[in-house]
């Protein structure tokens, strides 16, 4: 049996040192095979949360569980658990240099399927059909440092997609991407939750929260969740976005109009 | 208005100088005293690194041509290049250092290597500073032995503070062969490595030092050195050109100083970051501290 909620945050709270809190009591669902974006200025801590959810750092107060399990220090130092869970749970740094550590992409994408124990050949099958999805065939030998932007970006996410993750975190997934490849990402994020995979975004980039989510979590710059609900609800209430400084009164949204997305519509 | 400020309604004022060009004639006299172009000991040494680091490396454009050198086995040539290396540790006959030495200058010839530039950049740092540090072997006092050329000598004994002095001070045949040998050696180490490395993509070099054993946590260590070596000279130089294009004329000695010691706690602080960041992205992935390779 599954439960149905992928997961839930019980009044989590994040502090460096003694009592500078990143953000506290932090209370929300996350359903299976919902997409959700994380919004909220710079600085308000969606990086934080979103490698709690991955089990990459830990909550200083409350609980986190997911897939019906508490996910704590201990229960991941176990190193099967710990496979189990990153396995289910796929993450893609908003920095890709970070996430790109071996000399090649094609050592890159195999390194999470070899770290879970998988066959060689299965491994090297899976890899083949993750550069031919990502349309990364000439770029299979190269070093990560001979990759442009958009490039490092694709195959960052290759090696988190060929792990095929139940969850797809994505810190700020369209930073310093050009329009075609923004558009490409979008399209690839749509398509993955259209599997019924859950993703969760983190940005401040209103036309892709717009794109791609039907749920909006609004962080305050006070490092709250201030508002929980439909994105379309989200982004037409002016008034809270800028109050948590996401935009100035200036920013409009050409409703009923004629106007010209970056993205094309569901 | 003095002073900038954000009124509501997102109207931006800029302080009144900012209104205006800038005055020439006011700034010019502090540019005046601007350096030649390429100096600064800072500045050629990032240059010269990223030169062969970034250029030459990384873009692996002599490791991906065709001529044979490049096409041999990596695992071939890290051997040859191990019994080499330790031939040159262990030979002190000239005649072999410099057969070597032609022999590498054919090798890069025929896979088409910029010999002249590689000379320079073999021979003019690491060999000719082992060749200073040697100058005192050459002389009597620590190499006694034939004199090649004689700079001092005195009949009877002298004594200075109740120390006798040598009578005779001189380069002897023998302490100038230690020294060229030793400059040979070094010279001749870094040519074999810098052909190995230079002909070979990084990604088989790496691959290839599992042939002699080396442990796979070990490479990977040394992979990773290596990725984000790259990415660490790319900041460093990134952070000394954004200073660059805002010095005009040459600082003071201090001031210089503050610049490279801030640029290296800053450079430090980003590193370590860095690292935290990519240990995450390992551990995302489901490493628990156990390398495992496709190719094995």
């Amino acid at each position: 049996m599954t439960p149905a909620n992928t997961f839930k945050f019980e009044r989590v709270g994040y502090r460096y040192g003694r009592d500078e809190w990143i953000f506290r009591d932090i209370d929300f669902v996350v359903d299976a095979g919902e997409s959700i974006v994380l919004l909220g200025a710079n600085g308000s801590g969606k990086s934080t949360l979103l490698k709690i959810m991955c089990g990459l750092t830990f909550a200083s107060a409350g609980r986190l569980l997911a897939f019906g399990q508490e996910i704590t220090e201990e229960h991941l130092e176990n190193d099967s658990a710990a496979k189990e869970y990153h396995r289910r749970v796929g993450f893609l740094f908003q920095n890709s240099d970070a996430q790109l550590f071996t000399t090649s992409v094609k050592d890159e994408i195999a390194f999470g399927p070899l770290q879970m124990g998988m066959k060689k050949d299965e491994v090297r099958a899976r890899v083949d059909d993750v550069i031919e999805m990502f349309g990364l065939s000439n770029l299979a030998d190269r070093s990560p440092y001979r990759l442009s932007g958009g490039e490092k970006k694709k195959v960052a996410l290759a090696s988190v997609l060929v792990l095929n993750p139940e969850v797809i975190i994505l810190d700020e997934p369209t930073n310093g991407l050009d329009p075609k490849t923004q558009r490409w990402l979008t399209e690839l994020i749509l398509k993955l939750n259209d599997q019924g995979r859950t993703i969760v975004v983190a940005t401040h980039n209103l036309d892709l929260a717009h794109a791609i989510a039907d749920r909006a979590l609004i962080l305050s710059e006070d490092h709250r969740v201030v508002f929980d609900g439909p994105t379309r609800d989200a982004l037409s209430n002016r008034e809270q976005l800028i109050d948590v400084n996401l935009i100035d009164e200036y920013f409009h949204i050409h409703e009923g109009k004629h106007h010209i997305h970056q993205y094309r519509h569901n | 208005m003095v002073g900038p400020s954000i009124e509501p309604g997102n109207s931006i004022t800029l302080p009144g100088w900012m209104n205006q060009p800038t005055d020439e004639k006011e700034h010019r006299l502090q540019a005046n005293s601007d350096r030649g172009k390429g100096s600064g000991f800072l500045n050629r040494n990032l240059r010269e690194l990223r030169q062969v680091m970034l250029d030459d490396l990384l873009t692996e454009r002599y490791a991906r041509r065709d001529y044979w050198l490049q096409q041999l086995d990596p695992r071939l040539k890290l051997l040859a290049i191990i019994v080499l290396i330790l031939l040159v540790a262990l030979t002190r006959s000239i005649t072999v250092f410099f057969v070597m030495w032609v022999c590498s200058l054919l090798l890069m010839s025929s896979a088409r290597l910029p010999i002249w530039s590689l000379q320079k950049r073999i021979w003019g740092i690491f060999p000719l500073i082992t060749l200073i540090a040697a100058i005192p072997a050459m002389f009597s006092l620590f190499n006694p032995g034939a004199p090649l050329l004689e700079l001092y000598h005195s009949m009877a004994p002298h004594y200075w503070l109740g120390i006798r002095l040598p009578e005779q001070i001189y380069i002897s045949r023998q302490g100038s062969i230690a020294a060229l040998v030793i400059f040979l050696r070094v010279g001749l180490s870094i040519t074999w490595g810098m052909l190995l490395v230079i002909t070979t993509p990084s990604a088989h070099l790496f691959k290839s030092l599992r042939v002699l054993r080396v442990p796979l946590l070990v490479v990977m260590i040394l992979e990773m050195t290596y990725r984000y070596l790259v990415l660490l000279i790319q900041v460093s130089h990134e952070m000394f050109e954004a200073r660059k294009m805002r010095t005009v004329g040459k600082l003071s000695l201090r001031a210089r100083q503050w610049q490279v010691t801030s640029s290296i706690g800053a450079l430090f602080i980003r590193s370590m970051q860095l690292s935290e960041e990519v240990y995450q992205a390992m551990t995302a992935r489901g490493y628990t501290g156990e390398a495992v390779s496709l190719d094995e």
